[in-house]
């Protein structure tokens, strides 16, 4: 019987290890683009851009979204929770041409 | 003598609860961040410090907690799976209590993982309570 306590601990580990491969799916879609924008009206392709270092997403008051699938954030679905604003930090991302 | 069986009774299940709670929040923490390591590494380089430490930061933090959860597991280094804890929740607490008071010149957004949804101050709130679960934890560890 005190085998079986003293091994309750590791199998919660176990438990938890699946649970954890079970509930968090790496985001490695090649599928979904992700596009941004600091004011609404030039847009940026940060698919392949690396948060953190081509742009940051920050809180903000606003109810408005970091990134979008498609370039707009009226005919798009949002990506990621609200009140977050774009911000760029790598100048040499081209904006795309609408 | 009832009252002192009681006591102890309760004093096992609370150290039971707590070694379990922080077993599964180091290796869920720790795992789910390995497994989503490039949307966790994104979020850390997304933080107010430099994007040099956060590289670091990305890979040491998951793996400490993954540690953390396994000195926990054997019975032998509980204490010191308790002490890392301590230390661990003591720097996370620290942290998000700073971005929540806006002490860096931006508030990025969370951490990924489970709690990002939740805002900076119920982040801060759970992580304390970690934290005080955790010293409770080592007080009891201690004791026997």
């Amino acid at each position: 019987m005190n085998t079986i306590k003293n091994r309750v601990p590791l199998l919660v580990f176990i438990l938890t290890v699946f649970a954890a491969f079970a509930f968090n799916m790496p985001n490695n879609s090649p599928f979904q683009n992700e596009f941004g924008s600091p004011d609404g009206s030039e847009w940026y392709d940060v698919t392949s851009a690396q948060l953190g270092q081509d742009y940051l997403c920050v809180e903000d008051e606003e109810a408005q979204h970091c990134t979008y699938d498609q370039p707009s954030s009226t005919m798009s679905n949002p990506i990621g929770d609200i009140e977050r604003r774009f911000v760029l930090l790598n100048e040499d991302l081209e904006p795309i041409e609408l | 003598m009832f009252r002192y069986g009681y006591y102890m009774v309760l004093r096992k299940w609370i150290a039971h609860i707590i070694l379990w709670t922080l077993i599964v929040m180091w290796t869920y923490t720790g795992v789910g961040k390995l497994v989503a390591y490039q949307n966790f590494r994104g979020a850390i380089l997304n933080q107010p410090f430099p994007n040099a430490i956060g590289a670091y930061v990305s890979i040491i933090v998951p793996l400490l907690e993954v540690l953390l959860a396994i000195l926990l597991i054997n019975l032998k280094t509980r204490v010191l799976g308790f002490m890392g804890s301590i230390a661990m929740m003591s720097a996370f607490t620290t942290y998000v209590g700073l971005v929540w008071v806006e002490a860096f010149e931006r508030v990025p957004c969370g951490c990924a993982g489970i709690l990002e949804s939740v805002g900076w101050e119920v982040h801060f709130y759970i992580n304390l309570s970690l934290l005080l679960l955790a010293m409770i934890g080592l007080l009891i560890a201690n004791e026997k």
